[in-house]
């Protein structure tokens, strides 16, 4: 079962008139940033960021009359980093480990590489949760709307997402969850 | 220190690597790539167009020269990527297989379409222009 619903194109319409150059200008840093946490490559983030604007081009006329352009890539984007996730998982040959040697990371410090990996350590739906929550700033109800899920779901995933990490990382919990 | 603030330093970590990595592709790419290219400068464009080199020879054919990295030859333009430079997984047009990292291979696009570019292995668009080239020929004279 795919974590995240497939994107309707059902958001209510709003005014169109978004030029593709302008929303991938615009949105590039952000998926790439999502992708990047979620993956922690940055060849997988750029070809999956490049997937999910070709998927848009594909069907820009729907997308671009979307009330939030955004909040679809974003779906988009996660699906692609859980699909492109399991493949990796799946795949343990040997070509697959010696491109995963060959990872290109970006040069970050020390206490980000541990709390990213921790993250990406995590099942697939929590990191998606944290990746939105901090990487791109939003808060739980937008979560929610964006992943079309009640809020409580995504208030659980959160708790857990933090209560594992605390273990992994060895801190105190306390506030952590909200 | 909290895991939420811990999460939070370390968006703010990766906001900043990531910003600073879109903003290094964006600039030196025109400049920063075509600085191995100097050798080929010779014989760009005009050169191919002008006198025409026997267009029938794949023009890395050349022996005891120095080994350009870029040429635009019949309407293609391509470029050779060194093995210490590669570190993706491409797949090739020609035979669908892919193209191991570390390997020498080459990027075509037709000229002045660079959006269009594909990686070929070596080998692969070899075969690939020579049967272009013969389909052109076959066009340009339907008798023989």
């Amino acid at each position: 079962v795919p974590p995240v619903e497939p994107p309707a194109a059902s958001l209510e319409p709003d005014d169109g008139g978004l030029s593709f150059e302008e929303f991938m200008r615009r949105e590039q840093r952000h998926v790439m940033g999502l992708l990047y946490a979620m993956t922690g490559d940055w060849h997988a983030a750029e070809d999956l960021a490049q997937d999910a604007f070709a998927e848009a081009t594909r069907c820009w006329p729907q997308v671009s009359s979307l009330n939030r352009p955004g909040a679809w890539l974003c779906r988009v984007a996660i699906n692609k980093a859980h699909r492109w996730r399991r493949r990796r998982s799946l795949e343990e040959s040997a070509i697959e480990r010696e491109r995963s040697g060959i990872r290109d990371q970006l040069d970050l410090p020390q206490h980000a590489v541990e709390v990213w990996d921790a993250v990406r350590r995590l099942p697939p739906k929590q990191a998606a949760v944290l990746a939105l929550r901090y990487q791109s700033g939003l808060s739980e109800a937008e979560i929610a709307e964006l992943l079309r899920r009640p809020i409580g779901t995504v208030k659980s995933r959160l708790h857990y997402a933090h209560q594992t990490l605390a273990r992994w990382l060895g801190e105190d919990d306390e506030g952590g969850a909200r | 220190m909290t895991i939420d603030d811990r999460l939070r330093r370390a968006a703010d970590a990766l906001n900043e690597a990531i910003a600073r990595r879109l903003a290094a592709k964006d600039q030196p790419q025109p400049s920063g790539a075509p600085t191995q290219v100097q050798n080929a400068a010779d014989s760009p464009q005009q050169s191919a167009n002008a006198e025409n080199q026997t267009p029938m020879q794949p023009p890395w054919r050349f022996r005891g020269e120095p080994l350009a990295l870029e040429w635009v030859a019949e309407g293609w333009h391509l470029r050779f990527v060194q093995p210490y430079r590669e570190t993706k997984v491409y797949r090739c047009p020609g035979c669908q297989q892919e193209i191991f990292p570390r390997t020498l291979h080459v990027v075509v696009w037709p000229e002045g379409e660079p959006s269009q570019r594909r990686h070929w292995h070596k080998a692969c668009w070899e075969r690939h222009f020579a049967d272009e080239l013969k389909r052109a020929a076959r066009r340009g004279h339907p008798a023989t």
